[in-house]
């Protein structure tokens, strides 16, 4: 039968040909021209593993990285996806969405890491990592993955300002980042808990009494253990604005430390009991400070004591209450609340 | 309003002895609270936001002027004082154009700088955060926020001084359905462009599902030329035999 035969095979050309066309304008690009995107990424170059709970996404001032992304074409940009990875740290970090960005619009994006407190913990020295972010969105081929370099610093290492040298003008300037000193002070730590427990063990702690005779249990009993004070070596300064500082933990199985790591010893094994405490700071030293809870008043203790073997509880208060005296006459102290640094992020995690 | 360095503002500056009788042999001093003089300054913040989320801020900080005629030249001395906190935002491009400058007599500080992408676009609508407190009221397009903090930083020179702060911010035109959303804690608005380019998804039909389209007419062009094989084979084989 030619003659039904031709119909179609007219009809199937026809369809043949339609489709074609049907499969080339749906493959084709859309009217949108190629997303063009300007991207920068700025990573902090030394990252303070001490205090990595506080980049977690609770404060939206701490974060690891950030990217900024311009959308430099004509036409919006849709569905841009930023992801962060850090190759042996994290698998994945916040992900920030946007679902269209104008042409000339800017966002900006912040990378605020999860990381493993016993990895972090695991991390003595300076450590090089990489950080490589992603973006895609409509229109791309495929995902643009670039890499960042950055240091891990040691668990010990406390950065102290991150103002340049030449612009340190006041002794809070060095100081800057006094407030990450507060995630040193781990009072729900084991070893310290079962110290302060051990030391302080049937007071009460919520009359200023009570903290007096905590305080008092707390002073001789590392007096009485010998503990000692040990001046700071060449080793203690990383470089010029870090310090290492040592874990309460560390302190006691050390049995000494120098006037920060002492303070942060006594301030962990107080706080581990209830008492409010406070680290002051100028330069070149540390003390500690107790709150009373009835009369509100705070008490300067020079901790370092400890290791002057008839040195009395007494004397510890006039130190501490007589190099306070000359701090606060010349207007050169920093005080630390430590609760309140807690409270702002500065989580003890180590 | 002003970014402010989280700091400690504890007043513990005159130090009196207190005999504690909590122990018979322990006499510990303790510190107290002081009320050295604190200055006031009034800070008028312009937040000048276009309409693609950009915004132009100028921080305008008068002084007391008995404080500005004493300390005030150490600005002068040290000009990093008034940009150094905004340096490293500047230096990769988080805020740009940072301008600090100084009027001696008047007691003024004025910063200036511009800060790409401050608003974020979430599609149906604006949303700027981190302004401290909720509107006061909102007038032709101008949200006004007031606020008094105290404040103690490189700006005050590291004593505390109470900030008395008025913030405009000026809404790109055409800027409506503005609210305060309390449970972002952010300053939330819509405008005719946005909604525009969030309705118009882009492309065709056939470009919008293009994972159905490229099947459907696979399936159809296979199916077709099957069709026109066999037709072209039959009709062959029809004249040979």
């Amino acid at each position: 039968m030619p003659g039904a035969r031709r119909p179609l095979i007219v009809i199937s050309a026809l369809v043949f040909v339609g489709a074609l066309v049907g499969l080339v304008l749906t493959l084709h690009p859309s009217g949108d021209a190629e997303p063009r995107l300007e991207v920068k990424t700025y990573v902090v170059p030394e990252f303070m593993t001490a205090v990595f709970k506080a980049y977690g996404g609770s404060n939206p001032d701490r974060w690891l990285a950030r990217t900024i992304v311009k959308n430099t074409g004509e036409e919006p940009v849709r569905d841009l996806r930023i992801a962060y990875q850090i190759a042996g740290y994290t698998h994945s970090t916040s992900v920030g969405e946007y679902p269209i960005l104008l042409s000339g619009e800017t966002v900006r994006d912040y990378c605020y890491p999860v990381f493993e407190g016993e990895q972090m913990a695991g991390i003595d020295s300076e450590t090089p990592a990489e950080l490589t972010v992603t973006y895609e969105c409509d229109g791309m081929d495929r995902p643009v993955a670039r890499s960042e370099s950055f240091d891990l610093l040691g668990h010990n290492e406390w950065v102290r300002t991150d103002i340049p040298d030449d612009e340190c003008l006041v002794f809070q300037d060095w100081l800057d980042n006094d407030e990450f000193l507060a995630v040193f002070v781990t009072h729900k730590e084991p070893v310290t808990q079962e110290l302060a427990k051990h030391l302080t063990s049937g007071i009460y702690t919520a009359t200023d009494e009570g903290v007096m005779e905590a305080l008092s249990a707390i002073y001789y009993g590392l007096r009485d253990a010998s503990y000692r004070y040990i001046s700071e070596p060449e080793s203690y300064w990383t470089d010029g604005f870090a310090q290492h500082v040592q874990l309460p933990r560390e302190t006691i199985a050390h049995q000494g430390g120098n006037c920060v790591d002492l303070s942060v010893l006594f301030s962990a094994l107080l706080e581990a009991v209830g008492v409010k405490t406070y680290l002051t700071l100028s330069t070149g030293h540390c003390q500690i400070s107790v709150e009373l809870p009835e009369e509100g008043t705070i008490i300067p203790i020079e901790a370092t004591l400890v290791g002057v073997p008839d040195a009395t509880l007494q004397d510890a208060f006039d130190a501490g209450y007589s190099w306070y005296e000359e701090q606060s006459a010349q207007g050169t102290y920093l005080h630390i609340d430590i609760e309140g640094a807690w409270s702002q992020g500065m989580v003890p995690s180590l | 309003m002003r970014p402010a360095r989280s700091g400690f503002t504890v007043a513990l500056v005159v130090l009196v002895t207190l005999v504690l009788a909590v122990s018979a042999d322990l006499c510990p001093p303790a510190v107290a609270e002081g009320d050295e003089t604190v200055y006031g300054v009034d800070e008028t913040v312009t937040l000048d936001v276009n309409a693609v989320g950009d915004v132009e801020h100028e921080y305008v900080l008068a002084y007391d002027t008995g404080f500005f005629a004493e300390r005030g030249a150490s600005f002068e001395e040290y000009p990093f004082l008034l940009a150094r906190r905004y340096r490293a935002q500047e230096e990769v491009g988080e805020i740009q154009g940072l301008d600090a400058a100084l009027d001696r007599d008047a007691g003024e500080v004025t910063l200036t700088f511009r800060e790409p992408g401050r608003v974020y676009n979430m599609g149906d609508r604006w949303v700027m955060y981190g302004l401290g407190a909720s509107p006061d009221e909102v007038v032709d397009g101008v949200v006004v926020i007031r606020e008094e903090s105290t404040e103690n930083d490189d700006f005050t020179l590291w004593q505390d001084m109470v900030f008395t702060t008025t913030t405009r911010v000026a809404l790109p035109e055409g800027a409506e359905h503005v609210r305060w959303d309390g449970d972002e804690q952010a300053l939330v608005w819509q405008t005719p462009e946005q909604a525009a380019a969030f309705r118009d998804v882009g492309g065709t039909v056939l470009q919008r599902h293009r994972a159905l389209f490229t099947a459907v007419f696979v399936a159809l062009m296979a199916a077709s030329l099957v069709v026109l094989v066999v037709a072209l084979l039959r009709g062959r084989c029809e004249k040979v035999g």
